[in-house]
């Protein structure tokens, strides 16, 4: 039997189904992992589709995209998102660093990287750190010709 | 680094006295019903991987072939230019479409429970209907080849030249809608393969655990997803101005031809990544076990693996440079088309790292893991050299780009193919492939691939363009053509040395063993073939490499141990799987797996006939087609009595600490329902880039003598659509509650405000006096209508059901999943809904 909201069953307090999703941990650990590559598409889509619209095309109503907006457009887009990124990375070290503290605190003399690491998010926070750092410096790559063609 | 040894002899595997009661629990019927009911994993898995192979052997290879015999000498006419094209058109597709992607998934249907360590996958029933769409969407394709009406505008497409103008037949009606079917069915294991890695696994098998392969398969689901659905958005244009007069790619009417292209591509590249990155998971399945020393850099390569999932839909337009695209446009692609390379290299680099560190044994899986290695980085190089806009000008639809591609499909796919059906050949049929043909049949295609195309590289670069039947002899290529000829007949006794090595093995090979490799993954740990079931007692996992550093597989925590023991013997009488957290994989939930049933084939049935009626313009069969994919889907998921009571449920979650969910899972079912919203979102976002695409390619929108939609019929549908989501969600509280009343009526509610909404907003569509068919404009208009009144009529047929189980007393308090997956689906389609019509409403008056 559920309790009066629905989100607990009777029995053992343990949660039903249907409240899985509510996973804060879970979902956290996923926002920090992706975080970076979507910042990256995120980022991509809105540059691409800015210069197609600037560059491209041609009309009514879209005079608000001609150079040198596609441009400046990117520079500010990248720079966001870069930073953006950096912030990611940031979190990501910092639930690193917190999963190796509570091995070392635990266990002393545990070698970083090890199995203890691993059960406490080490693994896929320095995943996220990787992916946050590739995607600073993709942001970078994409944005950074926007520094020499207006269009 | 510490290197650790792997430990022999492998560690403790219960069977339990319940192992024959469970095969037999989860074993499909015999004969003939049981092949068409049949749901099994790996009956599944075994048939995709067949089905790819078959359809390799039917088209891919032999045009091959051909091509290569017609392109020998210069001036040859054994073939004709006609039959040229179709030959191309045909390799391409059916490699692309029906071969590489079928064995993949088979593999994962196969592989995952028992890699996993779980019993089943989560939609044993999604998993057939994925393989008859599969099936039938390539013997619909194949059938063109009957009616002598082959497709012959290239794997892509391209219009103008696949539209109705420059292709009035029904050969591409044959590729949009042969392949329609076939991608419906790799979306639909793909949402199987998600939530099977996400959500079924061993006990202890953290997200930090999970074998490299699960990682790329994850990936490579997710981004089939993200890849078909675009192209079955394009398909749907491409066959509405084909059959019903749409001018989405007639840019004399406002359409545009280069938005197939950017429909096509936004599929199109990232299908090359779906096809490597299984492949990759594959080679870091094989290296390590054949080298006897742990993965070096795992972190790296799950980092990599999602890196390239996420990079490689942020290259589609390098398939375009020379369109005309601006060069600030240019320039976005081309570093997205380089940057990828740099995930690829941290995996080469892992790869290389572990065979370094360890001790290679150069058995045949590992061979052709080493040939993927040197072939595909071959590939890989001259894909970033064509990555580079200047050079892509000049290699541009020449032979130099054909050689890049089949290094990269041939070293990165295929040899990896082979690799894992060398590896995991054992565990299905209990018997080892032969070695000595095995490498005979590696150093024939090695050899083979090399010599057929490397040359390839140089007469590209001497000027000779792809896709000719043939060329004279004062160009000067022809030796490298003859030299390219005289490799594929290097590659096809390679391929008969394999198929040779099967047939014989399954004959008279050498038994296996369980775990013929010293492999450190789950699956070596059970018998070779596996039992129905896989596993009787679940494993519990400590390790990345159970079967390397665990002494026993279920020994661990104490409640865990009990429960994986409390499993093995209960329940008996229905197929118990289960689910677990995503991240931290303790045990979330037992669950009832769907067992054989007839229904996912009548609903393949009923979809291949929708798309051969509008193959043939027989349209009033279409809704007969539709009727049987509704009662297929109806049947399919028409509730069965739980097979045990809710008391029962409680005793063992009681004694267990886990729920029990006899008439199936909430879980799984809440994570298919969250895909399919995400499956609408992305077919709904590829119809809005469309729109407003569309919308840039017209200085004036709407076209001349069409005024802007009035708002006032869409608000007052939009406000009717918004308050039946309240309505549902109110019908769900009410349920929680036990107020049966009370949540009928908020259904037939809800029903009743979708029902208006949705009549409010078609009378106002009707007295448009714009037809679909005079400009893009009104193409893309009454399309993006026809999709959004879909979505919501699918809402609505799923809360007509609702509101008929209500009545009839299925839900309860505690057994209500249903309704709020219907509550969240209706969400998602009021929000879809209000942004749809919003853009093609409030759209024009802003830009």
């Amino acid at each position: 039997m559920t309790d009066h909201e629905g989100w607990r069953t009777g029995v053992g307090g343990t949660p039903v189904a249907v409240d899985v999703s509510r996973d804060r941990p879970t979902r956290t650990t996923w926002v920090v992992l992706l975080g970076g590559p979507v910042t990256w598409i995120a980022h991509f889509m809105v540059v691409y589709l800015v210069a197609e619209a600037g560059c491209n095309t041609d009309g009514e109503g879209l005079r608000a995209f001609k150079p040198p907006v596609p441009a400046a457009v990117t520079l500010v887009a990248t720079a966001v998102a870069a930073l953006s990124c950096l912030w990611l990375a940031a979190w990501a070290y910092r639930r690193l660093v917190e999963a190796r503290e509570g091995v070392a605190a635990d266990n002393p003399g545990v070698v970083a990287g090890g199995h203890e690491e691993h059960e406490r998010g080490g693994t896929l926070a320095l995943v996220s750190l990787l992916l946050a750092l590739f995607s600073f410096v993709a942001v970078l790559f994409v944005g950074a010709p926007a520094l020499v063609f207006d269009c | 680094m510490s290197v650790d040894e792997p430990q022999t002899p492998g560690p403790k595997v219960e069977e339990p006295l319940t192992h024959d009661e469970l095969n037999k629990l989860f074993a499909d019927p015999k004969g003939l019903w049981g092949q068409l009911t049949g749901v099994q994993n790996d009956k599944l898995g075994k048939r995709l991987m067949l089905t790819g192979f078959f359809f390799l052997l039917l088209g891919g290879s032999v045009d091959s072939v051909l091509m290569r015999l017609q392109l020998a000498i210069p001036d040859n006419d054994f073939l004709s230019a006609e039959l040229y094209n179709e030959l191309f058109t045909n390799h391409g597709t059916v490699v692309m479409f029906l071969v590489i992607l079928p064995i993949f998934e088979g593999f994962a249907i196969m592989t995952l429970p028992l890699l996993l360590g779980t019993r089943e996958m989560p939609f044993p029933r999604l998993g057939a209907f994925s393989y008859w769409a599969v099936l039938f969407g390539g013997l619909l394709y194949y059938s063109s080849t009957l009616w002598k009406l082959v497709p012959n505008a290239g794997w892509f497409a391209y219009t103008p030249l696949s539209g109705p103008e420059y292709s009035p037949d029904l050969a591409l009606d044959f590729w949009v809608l042969g392949l329609g079917v076939a991608e419906v069915g790799a979306i639909a294991a793909a949402i199987e393969i998600i939530i099977g890695i996400l959500k079924m696994r061993a006990p202890g098998m953290t997200l930090s655990r999970i074998p490299l392969f699960a990682w790329a398969l994850l990936v490579f689901a997710f981004m089939i997803m993200f890849a078909f659905t675009p192209l079955i958005i394009a398909s749907l244009l491409l066959e509405l101005d084909r059959g019903f007069g749409t001018q989405f790619f007639n840019p004399d009417l406002g359409g545009s031809s280069l938005l197939w292209q950017h429909l096509f591509w936004i599929f199109g590249h990232p299908e090359v990544y779906i096809q490597f990155v299984p492949a990759a998971g594959v080679i870091s399945m094989i290296v390590p076990v054949f080298t006897r020393q742990r993965i070096v850099g795992y972190t790296w390569m799950v980092g990599a693996l999602v890196a390239i999932g996420f990079l490689s839909f942020g290259l589609w337009a390098h398939h375009m440079f020379a369109v005309g695209l601006p060069p600030l446009v240019l320039s976005f692609f081309a570093a997205a088309s380089m940057l990828i390379a740099i995930p690829a290299g941290v995996q080469f680099v892992g790869w290389l790292a572990t065979i370094w560190a360890g001790r290679p044994v150069f058995k045949t899986p590992f061979l052709f893991a080493i040939g993927f290695l040197v072939i595909f980085v071959i590939g890989g190089i001259t894909g970033v050299m064509v990555a580079a806009v200047p050079f892509d000008l000049q290699a541009h639809d020449s032979l130099f780009v054909v050689g890049h591609m089949h290094y990269v499909l041939i070293g990165g796919v295929a040899f990896p193919i082979f690799a894992g059906v060398y590896y995991w050949f054992p565990k299905f049929t209990g018997k080892l492939l032969d070695e000595r043909l095995g490498k005979l049949n590696f150093w024939l295609l090695f050899v083979g691939v090399n010599v057929t195309f490397f040359p390839m590289h140089i007469s590209g670069l001497l000027g000779m363009p792809r896709r000719i039947y043939t060329y004279g002899e004062d160009t000067g290529w022809g030796i490298y053509n003859l030299i390219s000829t005289l490799g594929v007949f290097i590659i096809v006794p390679g391929i008969a040395a394999f198929i040779w090595n099967v047939v014989r093995t399954l004959r008279r090979g050498e038994l296996a063993g369980n775990n013929p490799w010293g492999g450190d993954t789950l699956e070596w740990a059970v018998s070779s073939p596996p039992a129905e079931h896989g596993w009787s007692t679940l494993p519990i996992v400590r390790s990345r490499h159970p079967m390397w550093d665990q002494d026993d597989l279920h020994c661990g925590e104490e409640h865990l141990e009990k429960f994986v023991r409390g499993l093995a013997a209960w329940p008996l009488r229905w197929r118990a799987a289960v689910i677990v957290g995503t991240a931290d994989a303790r045990p979330q939930e037992v669950f009832r797996v769907a067992g054989p049933s007839i229904w996912p084939l009548v609903a393949a049935c009923g979809l291949v006939v929708i798309f051969i009626a509008e193959l043939v313009k027989w349209r009033w069969v279409i809704g007969l087609g539709l009727l049987g994919l509704i009662i297929g889907l109806v049947g399919w998921n028409w509730p069965e009595d739980p097979p045990m009571t809710e008391e029962e449920e409680d005793a063992f979650e009681q004694e267990h600490g886990v729920p029990v969910n006899a008439g199936g899972s909430v879980v799984v079912a809440t994570w298919a329902m969250g895909l399919l919203i995400l499956f609408v979102a992305i077919a709904f976002g590829s119809l809005l880039l469309s729109y407003f695409y569309l919308r840039l390619e017209n200085p004036v929108w709407p076209p001349p003598g069409i005024a802007d939609p009035p708002l006032l019929a869409a608000i007052v549908a939009a406000t009717l659509l918004a308050l039946s989501g309240r309505g549902v969600y109110a019908a769900l509280r009410r349920v929680r509650k036990g107020d049966q009343s009370g949540f009928v009526a908020s259904l037939v509610a809800t029903l009743l405000l979708a029902g208006a909404g949705v009549a409010v907003q078609w009378w106002d569509v009707a007295g448009f006096e714009f037809g679909g068919t005079q400009h893009a404009y009104g193409s893309i208009f009454y399309t993006l209508t026809g999709f959004l009144s879909v979505v919501a009529g699918a809402g609505m047929m799923m809360l007509a059901m609702a509101v008929y189980w209500a009545v009839r007393g299925t839900y309860t308090r505690r057994r209500h999943a249903t309704v709020a997956n219907i509550a969240r689906y209706w969400a998602a389609a009021v929000v879809v809904w209000a942004i749809g019509f919003g853009t093609l409403y409030v759209g024009p008056r802003l830009v």
